[in-house]
């Protein structure tokens, strides 16, 4: 028969597990599971220039290296998951000390304020994964708080090639560093691709400096075709790994779209949360509405053609765009300008609605 | 893909802040603050908007 303890308003069950990470937001981690694909909509991608790269809703890529691997969301996934995303290296490339190869995330600040990281008190925290590679050995990742001054690089070890395995990873909390629980980054959380001596260190214990991986770990850029899948990703307050959070795909939807608010098209003549005025005869400009408040104002917009988008009011029919244009933004909402050939008629008000099935509208610059 | 050349646009009243578009041969656009990273960047490797078209009268 199971037992534990209860105190005052804390359960904790025998094997360690604290009610305080059980309920609300117990995985920081969002998009764990790699549902959310506004960007690429399960497109590949190649990371043609050294950055950094988006995948799956918030999951960041850092490459030094151009076209060193392609990236997507998949449908390989182990028992109650759908979706996975997988890596595949293009090349049979030998990092340099200086390279990072990185896919991770980084969690704001504001969602990892209860740990206490930077002080005495820290919190530990669980870090579990499901994980599966064409390779097999020992690979490896790291935490690093905001400046990236403070690190804590990991292993785990991929016994079987082709085959889905479950990880955990049990992390002390930091006690000293700089760790904001601002909107800011709070813990940056990376599996290395590939890393370089210089950000390579020694796993298992929290260190001062810039490490993003573990000293010998299994490079996944170092072999041409080799596959890395990752899913089921979730970090927790506590010392044991509990089972994944699944949230609702509308939760997790709206999680991801404080950093990334997005219209995404699945047909033409949808309706945007748009109401604009017109200018003159090839402009209007206007309000577009987000679902959820930004973590910070958008700084632009990327369009995947102003051609999937029209510009209509009331019995005067549609007018196909030019140009989408961003203008000015809150966390709220963003201006944006509407370009047209001709037919827009000044002081009137204009709605905006799909021309495509492809049309896709992405507000930029509010991810970690 | 040749990355295309970012391009000023022109101050207008519902627009108060700079901001430069480019469009990529496919048909994707992106528009942004001239202080957004990605326009950096792109400014640190020593390259030069084009300006800003004149706005002509109707």
């Amino acid at each position: 028969m199971p037992y534990g303890t209860v105190n005052a308003d804390l359960m904790t069950t025998s094997d360690g597990v604290s009610s305080s990470g059980l309920y609300g937001f117990k995985n920081r981690i969002i998009n764990g599971a790699m549902v959310i694909d506004q960007r690429n909509a399960g497109a590949s991608i190649t990371p043609t220039t050294s950055g950094d790269w988006w995948g799956c809703d918030r999951w960041r890529y850092n490459v030094d290296q151009s076209s060193k691997f392609s990236t997507q969301q998949s449908s390989v996934a182990p028992a109650g998951f759908t979706n996975s995303t997988l890596i595949t290296s293009l090349s049979a490339y030998s990092v340099i000390s200086s390279d990072v190869f990185t896919v991770g995330q980084v969690i704001e600040g504001f969602n990892v304020s209860d740990l206490g990281w930077g002080a005495a008190g820290a919190q530990a925290v669980t870090l579990s994964f499901w994980v599966r590679s064409s390779l097999t050995g020992t690979f490896g990742g790291a935490i690093n708080n905001s400046g990236f001054t403070r690190s804590y690089p990991f292993t785990f070890t991929i016994n079987a090639a082709n085959t889905y395995e479950y990880k955990t990873i049990t992390i002390a909390g930091d006690t000293t560093g700089t760790w904001l629980t601002t909107n800011g980054a709070g813990i940056r959380v990376y599996f290395s691709l590939g890393m370089g001596s210089t950000r390579s260190g020694t796993a298992g214990a929290w260190a001062a400096g810039d490490f993003r991986s573990a000293t010998g770990a299994t490079s996944v850029v170092g072999t041409n075709g080799a596959t890395f899948y990752i899913t089921g990703v979730q970090l927790e307050k506590g010392s044991t790994a509990t089972s994944f959070d699944y949230r609702p795909y509308g939760t997790e939807l709206a999680l991801c779209q404080r950093y990334l608010p997005a219209f995404v098209a699945t047909g033409i003549n949808q309706t945007l949360p748009f109401v604009g005025c017109g200018v003159n005869s090839t402009t209007q400009a206007g309000t577009y509405t987000f679902e959820v408040a930004t973590r910070t104002p958008p700084t632009g917009i990327t369009v995947s053609s102003a051609s999937h988008f029209t510009s209509s009011r009331p019995s005067t029919g549609v007018t196909v765009s030019t140009a989408i244009n961003f203008a000015a933004s809150s966390n709220y909402a963003c201006q944006i300008e509407i370009k047209a050939a001709s037919g827009l008629t000044a002081d009137v008000p204009y709605l905006l609605y799909s021309n495509s099935a492809s049309g896709v509208m992405l507000f930029t610059g509010c991810e970690l | 893909m040749t990355e295309p050349i970012w391009k000023l646009l022109p101050d207008v009243f519902y627009r108060p802040v700079q901001v430069v578009t480019r469009t990529w041969p496919d048909g994707l656009s992106e528009s942004c603050l001239v202080t957004a990273e990605a326009y950096l960047a792109w400014l640190e490797e020593g390259n030069q908007p084009e300006p800003a078209d004149e706005i002509k009268g109707e």
